[in-house]
């Protein structure tokens, strides 16, 4: 084209031609009888167009067609397109919008966009009680608002959401009014998860994608936030309530809904901790009152009480460790609580017995040969487990680590355990929960019998090869280490010359294994079978070293008073008399006594009773123990003073200079993983500690204490 | 003045200024060492703790009670008179008997002190507890205000405090009731508070 001679249009020329064409496109988009455009006469309007912009001046004329053209413009909008919106009215002024909208942007959106938010929002409330709405019609509306911000969403946020969002306040507000007072906890739940199911489904319908969190905000905030408390402590129907009743998808829904607002758990949790703490003080009570009902002669089954209430409080436990994974999602607040819950009742211990004795007992029952129970390999495993679990709850652990060592002690050395690999199986469970520190000693026990089982098929070598040691009496002799097991009372118990024969030999034996160990003999410990021979027939007695020893007075004289009996065995008064009332009281009357009665008295005469006879060959003479508890407790009681000395030396060491609060507070928190210690054992320890020169107290602030190196 | 006192009695007066001088002088660790001295010198002459002992209401006029450290001094003096032959601690009827004496007119719950310790103390009376007790002395009225449970107070004391409250609450239920509550929770739960 270029340097082709080019005719020049005048404007006047150009404009009547360009007016054509204008008229045209009106009648069109009036949607009046009108050809469309045909590709010809549309290039014919472009290269007019064209070639008069590009003219050389003076005949430039862009600037006045762009006049003429945006005049033109403006006056088909006042005198037709607005005109034809005003007069329509809701949803079809909607569709006239998009209709005119196509065309003509900017200019309608300004004039209309009060009228359009009123309209989408009335629609959208429409949709809100359940009418059917053309979605499709307000997403093409929403769009506008959208797209007229070229980029920036100012123009939606202002002129429609700000809106809409506080139309649904204003919504949900009256909705949840009514709601509350008419509906059930459940009921409401179930409302407000649809209502922001639907809410959420709008937005993917027709609203904008960054609206989603802050419509649901404001529903969550009119629906849950504002209305929480009064929802959550419905009297019949409320979270309480729901957690009594076992509502577990209830429960779901209200973790679902109430996970969403700041703070809405904290409610939650605590009134599950409230519940489960409840429920399980409910079990305490319980056992309480069936252990006050005890009759005293059925021992046995006061013991089967104690093992149904651990299994109580460990189902119990399993019930809401289940709430708190599935309706709760594993969320800390609820582990938190459980374990709070679970803190307080399990410390407060049954009739007298801690619950750190009630789960040593319980694992001991679990594990000892002839458990009642009647287990699964796999049932005995799980139950260990559990009950290992619940240890964390119990503050007192140094508690639970002396009686289960008691009751382990007992199991290993009588052959009560019923299975090794469970024994070794709980304490790898036990390392695992309180530390290697905790269970290092039990370990040490169960270790030791097995060296001892072999240390035991030596010696009988060692007595076959030394015929003439042999002491005449099977003996079998366990030897432990001493800071493994329990400590027990030793006596010098007069043994018989039998018995004191077995021990010169084994001495001997064991000096050829080991120079530098000392042997400590503890005969409570030890068993016996003797064979008395009886008028009727002869009977193998099992009983322990102390009642055969006294039995075995009796192969000297016919007749022994009770101090010389004391005398002759050299054992307490406390000691005698529970060996006489077993013997000559009790099951098997294995000696007889003067007068006959049932308690044992300083005056009485005993006597061989060669009647006895039983229809068993080989009867166990039983010996009650003796209760250890108080022992224990003891025992535990210096191990903490020891170890609250050892903390509180430990922290001055390393502070030099420190006040009393803080002090007090870092001991706590340094011995809480094995008990809890009292405020005022602390405080005596600490006074102990300046008697004996580890601290003093500053000399101007008394509350201060300094390390003396 | 103090001439008067050595006058009046020799042992205790003379012991006293030795005492004073050790304590006023020197680091530590040498008074310490110089009272150990002093104390086998007393123990070295028969009967001399007793008489000192014994001495010690006739010293107290000589003693100008209104300075506080001097006091302070004297009262533990008499704590160091009290112990014998090397023990650390002094016992329940020495301490009682010594309090009745180095305080009587300066502790309004002397008696009641007194009189608890008797009931409910098992083992001997410890030179920190001896040494708190002139402290509290001086900073608790009779109605136990300025008494702070959460103090650094020797356990002998905190239990006294509880006894007293009791005794209180007997006699006016409402308001002594709420301090013991105060004090009992503050016993089983601690306070990380600094007191």
């Amino acid at each position: 084209m270029a340097g082709q001679e080019r005719r020049t249009i005048d404007l006047e020329e150009g404009w009547a031609f360009m007016q054509k064409g204008i008229t045209k496109l009106k009648n069109i988009l009036e949607g009046k009888p009108e050809p469309q455009f045909s590709s010809e006469d549309y290039m014919m309007l472009y290269t007019t167009i064209y070639n008069m912009c590009t003219q050389k001046p003076p005949h430039d004329y862009s600037q006045q067609l762009y006049d003429k053209y945006r005049e033109s413009f403006e006056e088909y909008i006042t005198s037709m397109v607005l005109p034809s919106l005003r007069e329509k009215h809701d949803e079809f002024m909607l569709r006239e919008l998009v209709q005119r909208w196509s065309n003509h942007k900017v200019m309608i959106y300004q004039e209309i966009k009060g009228q359009v938010k009123d309209a989408v929002i009335a629609l959208i409330d429409k949709e809100r009680e359940g009418e059917q709405i053309d979605r499709g019609l307000l997403k093409n509306v929403l769009d506008i608002f959208v797209e007229i911000g070229l980029g920036q969403m100012e123009c939606y946020e202002n002129d429609f959401e700000d809106f809409l969002l506080k139309d649904t306040t204003e919504y949900y507000s009256v909705k949840a009014q009514s709601w509350i007072l008419e509906d059930s906890c459940p009921d409401y739940m179930i409302k407000a998860e649809e209502c922001l199911k639907r809410e959420k489904e709008r937005v993917g319908h027709y609203l904008h994608i960054s609206s989603e969190q802050k419509l649901l905000e404001k529903v969550q905030n009119e629906l849950l936030a504002q209305y929480a408390t009064p929802l959550l402590e419905k009297e019949h129907s409320g979270c309480s309530a729901l957690l009594r009743d076992d509502k577990v998808e209830d429960l779901s829904r209200m973790y679902r809904l109430f996970s969403k607002i700041s703070r809405g758990l904290e409610p939650i949790s605590n009134m599950f901790k409230t519940h489960v703490t409840n429920e399980g003080t409910a079990l305490v009570k319980q056992a309480e009152d069936s252990a006050s009902n005890k009759k005293p002669e059925k021992k046995d089954i006061v013991g089967m009480q104690e093992q149904v209430f651990v299994w109580k409080i460990i189902e119990l436990h399993d019930k809401y460790v289940a709430y708190v994974t599935e309706c709760f999602q594993g969320h800390t607040l609820f582990h938190k609580a459980l374990k709070e819950a679970f803190e307080v009742f399990c410390n407060k211990g049954v009739s007298g017995s801690s619950s750190a004795e009630l789960l040593a007992t319980f694992c001991d029952n679990i594990l000892k040969k002839g458990c009642s129970e009647k287990l699964s390999d796999e049932a005995i495993e799980d139950a260990l487990e559990k009950v290992v679990r619940m240890l964390a709850y119990i503050s007192d652990k140094d508690l639970f680590a002396e009686f289960y060592r008691k009751k382990l002690a007992r199991r290993l050395l009588f052959d009560k355990s019923a299975n090794d690999e469970h024994e070794r199986s709980i304490l790898t469970k036990l390392k695992q929960q309180c530390g290697g520190q905790f269970t290092s000693k039990m370990e040490g026990m169960v270790t030791d019998l097995t060296v001892a089982r072999d240390h035991q098929t030596k010696f009988e070598e060692f007595v076959a090869g030394h015929p003439e040691l042999n002491p005449g009496i099977d003996l079998a002799v366990t030897v432990l280490t001493t800071g493994f097991w329990p400590s027990y009372k030793t006596f010098d118990i007069n043994l018989p010359a039998e018995m004191v024969k077995c021990v010169e030999v084994f001495k001997e034996f064991y000096q050829t294994r080991t120079k530098h160990r000392k042997l400590t003999w503890i005969y409570s410990l030890g068993t016996c079978n003797i064979n008395a021979k009886f008028d009727a027939k002869p009977i193998e007695l099992i009983v322990t070293t102390y009642q055969a020893a006294l039995l075995l007075l009796f192969n000297g004289s016919d007749r022994l008073s009770y101090s010389e009996i004391v005398t002759q065995l050299n054992l307490s008064d406390d000691d005698v008399v529970r060996l006489l009332h077993s013997l000559s009281c009790a099951k098997y009357k294995i000696l007889n006594k003067e007068p006959a009665s049932r308690s044992i008295s300083p005056n009485d005469v005993f006597e061989f009773n060669s009647k006895f006879t039983d229809r068993m060959r080989r009867i166990k003479v039983p010996l009650p123990p003796v209760d250890e508890k108080k022992k224990v407790v003891e025992d535990v009681d210096k191990d903490r003073r020891y170890a609250i000395d050892a903390s509180i030396v430990r922290i001055m060491k390393s502070r030099k200079v420190m006040g009393h609060q803080q002090l007090v507070a870092e001991c706590v928190e340094q011995l809480s993983r094995m008990f809890k210690p009292d405020f005022k054992a602390i405080k005596k320890r600490i006074e102990d500690l300046i008697t004996r020169d580890y601290l003093e107290r500053d000399k101007d602030n008394a509350n201060t204490y300094k390390y003396l190196a | 003045g103090f001439a008067a006192a050595v006058a009046a009695c020799p042992s205790a007066a003379e012991a006293f200024l030795k005492y004073y001088g050790i304590v006023s002088g020197g680091t530590s660790a040498e008074s310490r060492q110089a009272l150990v001295e002093l104390s086998l010198a007393i123990d070295g002459i028969e009967g001399m703790r007793d008489v000192i002992f014994a001495d010690i209401p006739k010293l107290i006029p000589f003693i100008d009670l209104e300075d506080m450290s001097l006091f302070s001094c004297f009262y533990d003096f008499v704590f160091f008179i009290c112990r014998e032959k090397g023990q650390k601690s002094v016992t329940i009827q020495r301490a009682v008997a010594a309090w009745r004496i180095v305080l009587s007119g300066r502790f309004r719950l002397l008696d009641r002190w007194c009189n608890f310790v008797e009931k409910y103390q098992r083992h001997n009376i410890s030179e920190d507890t001896w040494q708190q007790l002139l402290a509290f002395s001086r900073c608790v009225n009779e109605d136990l205000e300025g008494y702070d449970p959460r103090g650094a107070w020797p356990v002998l004391i905190d239990d006294f405090v509880e006894q007293m409250h009791r005794i209180y609450h007997s006699t006016d239920c409402s308001s002594a009731m709420e301090s013991q509550c105060n004090i009992s929770s503050t016993l089983k739960g601690l306070d990380p508070q600094p007191g």
